[in-house]
């Protein structure tokens, strides 16, 4: 290495040139470019949509493009992806399951890259799409014309609401005859250290998102405390009381898994003598379909939430090269009056449609049964970095 | 002509004249192209910490992107995080680098010994299994682990251990240091195993016995002949495991992640998952760094010795020493590390990836599925097995082209730094296309594949931007290989006298000529081993290229992890089987290439 | 210039080239003219920039400075920015460790060049087989390399060197690796290829008596110059250097310290007790380097006293190393003569025998007899 300094500052001082520009980054503009112009026109979409859903005409449109690719938070895309396929034949599903970290990652940098492979964006980051893609115009919201009376107007604008889902508290119902814990400051308790369980927030943002929703929920996490254990003594320096359960659920031993179904596998295994309690989605329910030994279920009588909801969107990223099979594709996903194949993977306990003319799916509750926080979308956007470098901070 | 200064003509003179030799115009294009690939990359990563990035605006409303900072760099060093995201990792990092370098070179050097020096049972056996753990890839023995000791804290199902006891393993001997060192030091021994045995094989036995003769001890001998002798030897071994170790990802992170054990490789993943890119690339400098020094360190250290390892030459002995009563427990050690490292870690993946239930180890649990079955909702959220899977047979044909791509281009371009580098030996030109092909070796594989996400998702330079690209991973892949691939190129060259080419360059021959039938058919069994090499890494590569897969770039590597992540360990298994059966035919049908290539006489003249 | 048209122009004409490996000068304001068909060697020990100057010619080495022109065309000139690779300078080339290639056959060795320079395939095996004819290696086409002896790889080399006819050829040492036997048989070889082809030939070689005996001229030089360029017979009877006085020659030359003096009523060089009338232009008293061959020694009943030390017979002659005052010398004698060591002999030489140098300049002082 030592002949390296010589010419070293020579090709450092020739590249640093070509280094700096091409750094500018791509801001949020007042209208779409030019070019997004042309294919939003093209697609009919954004101020070009049209104003009456013909499925046939979008089948005809669709069928011209062949194909359709879709970056899906959720394995189960694949079942839509076949029974579309079926419904609408010569359009071939390319379906992906991702992270909706890698997600948002991969549209940026398609965007980015003007290396345009997504159609279709199916995923619960809310926060990211609309605070970040959105107003850089690198996605386009859809609703399909005929759904408009159907859904509420705050799960359609900015963005198209699918579902909700819900995180909630798991128990090992084989071991436990009723819920062990019913508070979530039980999970903080030296019982239950090294045997609570979270999906990793850096890597799986919905878990970001919950805690943010916790801290900004602080009052009534206080509140919770109060009730159960009186007053809550915060910790030197920490500043509420969300911010103080992380902190103890972290120093409680926590396991960080790196999946969903990680928690409720471990959970719902038979035969424990000491099993643990974690947080997952609600939809995980399904793995004991899957695997009927597995026995969990859901704390609904939890204080002071039994379930933080979130909305999965639906979304074209802006020169999707299929945008007609996208629509196709999103209307088909939206399902029908009685849940739907496009919808059915969904249509099981902890999902619900977003859609008011469907009931809920068998097992679920409605709504209003529940104490659930909803997320704020813009709140998460603005305090997500907050919260994950306070994660790092306690992280061991 | 009168117009140009004398001093410029001849400046003129000499480019035209340089640029008349073949290897010149090979150095110059490299030195090009490493300064885009390598160096620039390096740099851009540098300037990206420092700038502040539209990211930024979440917390910093007033930031303004593009502007240098230097919050990145003391959000990292100093900052209430640090701990937890710098100083404990790093730690974390070395500890288990270092361990794990322990473990490789005790068994490897063991394995070694018992194999060259001593009538051990199996010995050709041992010889040729012992480098296959190198081929698994490298969280394969993680997954092992994790079917033994698997308990709760990771989910899907409960370890073979706890099957079996009834207890379940604690926690050290399931997640952290311990179980990482083990596995990765598994999973690297090959390395000390090749260099060590290799060494001792021209190690003349003479040189012992003269101590011997002279009246020292066997454990004399050791400490003062053999392994000084072997230092070398054990030295590169050394910092061949330790900075793989480093830059390794899977492992860490499958046995870490439950007990909450970070290192650099699985923090720098944390971030830029999480996406705050910058903190990660800050933390693949320090990657960098530390291996850049150690390599340092280690030339230095072998610089003065290197001499010595050439003074053995030919016709030399080694000694097979009986090792009479200590055969049985000898063997059973080789046999058992063989067992520990390929034969269990196979079965067990075999195994593990026909189970219906991946906690049922009973036979009624056998199940197909997950090889041939068709999608079915009640298995695996209605996945069909691998053989019948589009996705995976998708991923299967990308990991193949990716490979055979990348060892093809890697041979090239190992031919090309061979041919500047030698043929233009003592010129600058040679001096720095050779360093900087080195370059690649020091980066991480996480880093590598950070840096060039940073760089690729935009256009670059000349190059367009290569983000989704099947493109992008074939040169991540190459550039990454380069340097094993230039030793290779460098070495084949030396051993082809300068004088095989002038030949026919006197008789006329032109630069592509001279390649083709002179240059290519003589180095090519030399470039066949780096060739090989670089086939073999890129086919079971995760680290470096999982921050660059694409949906449509899939490899069979990224969609194991994603089965793992899933909690379906055996289509995770099962896809490892089919990766390493892939592996196993691709080396097999090179050596037969080889083997054919050989039957032409290939005594290389002279000088060689 | 002296690349004017006439009966001598000569083929290979080097015009002040020097070559630099870095700081080290190879080659020196280095000018050469060899004739057509002149058979001219470069000899020197290892490092005096010979293969430097081969290599040059050839279009494997860029000079730094200078011109090469070969048969009145520039092949290298900085001044004109002129330079023809190796293959369009036709010439042929042998190199030390012969450059066979491995990987083909004797055939495709010889080949090689003919397919190159695109003869018609078919009349490629007949100039093939006609060389290898010519250089007794019928019927060892289809071997490889490694399968040959010594002495038919080299005939191999000289064979692709000769196929295509070049007016050049240019040998780097060829017979170096090969054992003295074979040298011997392969120098001859050398020398019928060179009459029979009539090609102008340089070849390098640090071993004197292939220089002597194969060459028309010879040029010995010394970091990166010539020392002296002329025949044979001439560099070994008039070495013009005390350098070349001790490279030529076999066995070696004795040097021996002498004084300029007057005595006896003769001028002459004392050598101990030895006196070799003659003159030269040096003032009396000065010292010299008196360089005598062995075999120009008479041992006879005039002369300097001097005592065997030791007898070596070599079959041919005898090798005598005796006393002569405080010099050790070595002497060719007869070999019937009849000496012991320790016994007492008369040596003498002509002085037209010896060569005079200054031991300051190192070069030669004109002496002559009285």
């Amino acid at each position: 290495m030592r002949n390296l300094h010589g010419w070293a500052g020579l090709v450092i001082a020739v590249l640093a040139a070509a280094v700096v520009p091409g750094r500018s980054p791509v801001l949020a503009q007042p209208a779409p470019p030019p070019a997004t112009q042309e294919w939003l026109k093209a697609a009919r979409l954004g101020p070009y949509v049209e104003p009456r859903f013909d499925a046939a005409a979008l089948y005809e449109q669709a069928r011209r493009e062949g194909a359709v690719t879709v970056y899906s938070y959720s394995s189960r895309i694949h079942a839509i992806g076949g029974t579309f396929e079926k419904q609408y034949p010569g359009i071939k599903v390319n379906a992906f399951d991702l992270d909706g970290a890698e997600i948002i990652t991969k549209v940026l940098a398609e965007q980015r890259a003007r290396n345009y492979q997504a159609d279709l964006i199916f995923l619960p980051e809310v926060a990211t799409v609309k605070h970040q893609l959105m107003p850089r115009w690198m996605v386009f919201n859809y609703v399909p014309p005929d759904l408009v009376t159907k859904i509420p107007r705050q799960y359609r604008e900015p963005l198209l609401a699918r579902h909700f889902s819900f995180r909630v508290v798991f128990y090992n119902n084989e071991r436990y005859a009723s819920p062990p814990v019913n508070n979530l400051w039980d999970l903080t308790r030296p019982e239950w250290k090294g045997r609570v369980m979270l999906p990793d927030p850096l890597k799986i943002p919905e878990y970001l998102s919950f805690l943010v929703t916790v801290v900004q929920r602080a009052d009534e996490m206080a509140a919770a405390h109060q009730r159960k254990y009186g007053d809550l003594r915060l910790s030197p320096g920490i500043e509420n009381a969300g911010y103080e359960w992380i902190r103890r659920l972290l120093a409680n031993d926590l396991i960080i898994a790196p999946s969903t179904d990680e928690v409720t596998n471990a959970i719902g295994r038979p035969g424990q003598t000491a099993p643990p309690i974690g947080i997952s989605a609600w939809s995980r329910m399904r793995d004991k379909v899957r695997r009927p030994t597995l026995r969990f279920e859901p704390v609904l009588a939890m204080e002071p939430v039994a379930a933080v909801s979130d909305l999965t969107i639906l979304a074209i990223p802006a020169h999707a090269p299929h945008p007609a099979a996208a629509k196709l594709l999103i209307r088909w996903m939206m399902g029908d009056e009685k849940g739907g194949q496009g919808f059915e993977p969904f249509y099981i306990e902890g999902h619900l449609p977003t859609r008011t003319d469907v009931p809920p799916p068998p097992g679920m509750p409605m709504l209003y049964h529940l104490k659930v926080w909803d997320q704020d979308y813009d709140v998460i956007w603005k305090q997500s970095t907050k919260v994950r470098e306070f994660w790092l901070r306690y992280l061991r | 002509m009168a117009v140009f200064s004398p001093a410029l003509v001849v400046c003129l003179h000499r480019l035209r004249f340089g640029l008349a030799r073949p290897h010149v115009i090979i150095g110059l294009a490299l030195g090009v192209l490493l300064a885009l690939l390598v160096v620039a990359p390096m740099l851009q990563l540098v300037v990206t910490t420092l700038t502040w990035s539209d990211e930024d605006l979440r917390a910093h409303p007033d930031a303004e992107p593009g502007a240098p900072t230097a919050f990145h760099w003391r959000r990292v060093f100093s900052s209430e995080i640090s701990r937890n995201v710098l100083y404990v990792p790093l730690a974390n990092s070395l500890v288990t680098a270092l361990g794990a370098s322990a473990v490789a070179l005790a068994v490897g050097g063991l394995l070694a010994w018992l194999v060259v020096r001593t009538d051990v049972l199996g010995r050709t056996w041992l010889q040729t299994l012992g480098v296959v753990p190198y081929v698994l890839p490298s969280w394969t023995i993680a997954l092992v682990w994790l079917i033994l000791f698997r308990s709760p804290r990771a989910g899907a199902g409960v370890g073979l251990v706890e099957s079996a006891t009834g207890a379940p393993p604690p926690d050290w001997l399931a997640y952290g240091p311990l179980p990482i060192v083990v596995v990765l030091g598994l999973h690297y021994f090959p390395f000390a195993f090749l260099l060590l045995a290799a060494a001792m094989r021209s190690l003349d036995a003479s040189l012992e016995e003269s101590g011997e003769v002279l009246g020292a001890r066997g454990g004399t001998i050791l400490r003062r002949i053999t392994v000084p002798l072997l230092l070398p030897a054990l030295l590169s071994a050394f910092i061949l495991t330790f900075s793989k170790a480093l830059g390794t990802f899977g492992t860490p992170y499958l046995l870490g992640l439950p007990v909450r054990y970070f290192t650099l490789s699985t923090m720098i993943y944390a971030h830029i998952v999480s996406r705050a890119a910058a903190g990660g690339y800050i933390l693949a400098l320090v990657l960098i760094v530390i291996s850049a020094l150690t390599v340092h360190a280690n030339q230095r250290a072998i610089g003065a010795r290197r001499s010595f390892v050439t003074i053995t030459g030919r016709g030399m002995r080694t000694r097979i020493r009986p090792l009479g009563p200590w055969r049985a427990p000898a063997a059973a050690f080789a046999w058992g590390v063989i067992a520990i490292a390929v034969v269990v870690p196979l079965g067990l993946l075999l195994w593990n990836s026909l189970m219906r239930y991946p906690d049922d180890y009973s036979l009624r649990n056998l199940t197909a599925h997950f090889w041939i079955g068709r999608s079915d909702p009640a298995i695996a959220d209605g996945e069909a097995g691998i053989l019948r899977n589009r996705p995976i047979l998708g991923a299967a044909f990308n990991s193949l082209r990716l490979s055979v791509a990348t060892a093809v281009l890697t041979g090239v371009a190992g031919l090309a730094v061979g041919l500047a580098v030698v043929r233009g030996r003592g010129t600058l030109l040679a001096k720095m296309v050779e360093q900087v092909s080195f370059l690649p070796y020091l980066v991480p594989s996480i880093a590598f594949g950070a840096v060039y996400l940073a760089v690729f998702l935009r256009s670059w330079g000349p190059l367009p931007a290569l983000y989704g690209t099947f493109a992008l991973l074939v040169l991540t892949c190459t550039v990454k290989n380069l340097p094993f691939a230039s030793r290779s190129g460098i070495a084949a060259l030396m051993q082809v006298s300068g004088e095989l080419e002038e030949a026919s360059a006197v008789l006329g021959a032109g630069l592509w000529l001279r390649v083709r039938r002179i240059l290519v058919p003589l180095v090519a069994s030399g470039l066949l081993s780096g060739v090989l090499l670089a086939f073999i890494s890129t086919m079971r590569e995760l680290s470096l290229i999982i921050l660059l897969i694409t949906p449509a770039t899939r490899t069979l590597t990224t969609m194991t992890f994603r089965y793992t992540e899933q909690g379906l360990p055996q289509f995770a298994n099962a896809i490892i089987v089919l990766l390493i059966a892939l592996i196993l035919v691709g080396e097999l049908l090179a050596r037969r290439l080889e083997a054919r290539a050989a039957t032409a006489p290939r005594e290389r003249g002279d000088r060689l | 210039m002296s690349g004017a048209a006439g009966a001598s122009a000569p083929l290979v004409e080097l015009r002040h080239v020097t070559k630099r490996f870095g700081p080290v000068v190879a080659v020196r304001d280095f000018s050469l003219a060899v004739q057509p068909g002149e058979f001219l060697t470069l000899l020197g020990p290892s490092g005096c920039g010979k293969t430097t100057v081969l290599r040059m010619i050839a279009g494997l080495e860029h000079p730094d400075e200078g011109e090469i022109w070969v048969d009145g065309q520039p092949v290298f000139s900085w001044e004109r920015g002129v330079f023809l690779p190796p293959g369009a300078r036709h010439l042929g080339m042998v190199f030390q460790n012969f450059a066979l290639w491995p990987h083909m056959t004797v055939f495709e060795n010889v080949a090689f060049g003919l397919q190159v320079r695109r003869y018609p395939p078919a009349e490629i095996p007949r100039r093939v087989e006609e060389a290898l004819a010519s250089l007794h290696l019928e019927g060892l086409g289809l071997r490889y390399p490694h399968e040959l002896s010594g002495g038919q790889q080299q005939r191999v080399a000289l064979a692709r060197m000769l196929v295509t006819g070049p007016r050049l050829l240019l040998m780097d040492e060829p017979l170096s690796n090969l054992d003295a036997k074979l040298r011997t048989a392969m120098r001859a070889e050398v020398k019928r290829v060179h009459a029979a082809s009539r090609a102008t030939t340089i070849y390098v070689t640090h071993d004197q008596i292939e220089a002597l005996t194969m060459s028309d001229r010879v040029a010995v030089m010394r970091a990166g110059q010539i020392l002296q360029l002329g025949p044979p017979q001439d560099l070994y009877e008039r070495p013009a250097t005390l350098f070349v006085a001790d490279f030529v020659g076999n066995p070696m030359i004795n040097l021996l310290r002498g004084v300029m003096g007057r005595g006896q009523g003769a001028t002459g060089i004392a050598i101990g007790p030895l006196i070799v009338p003659g003159q030269a232009d040096l003032p009396d008293g000065a010292g010299v380097v008196v360089a005598v061959r062995p075999e120009d020694w008479q041992v006879g009943q005039d002369g300097a006293p001097a005592t065997v030390e030791q007898v070596q017979p070599t079959g041919s002659d005898l090798l005598l190393l005796a006393r002569l005052g405080e010099h050790t010398v070595l002497v060719r004698a007869p070999k019937d003569l009849r000496v012991r060591p320790g016994q007492a002999i008369r040596l003498s030489v002509a002085s037209h025998r010896v060569n005079v140098f200054d031991p300051q300049t190192e070069q030669a002082v004109p002496f002559h007899a009285a």
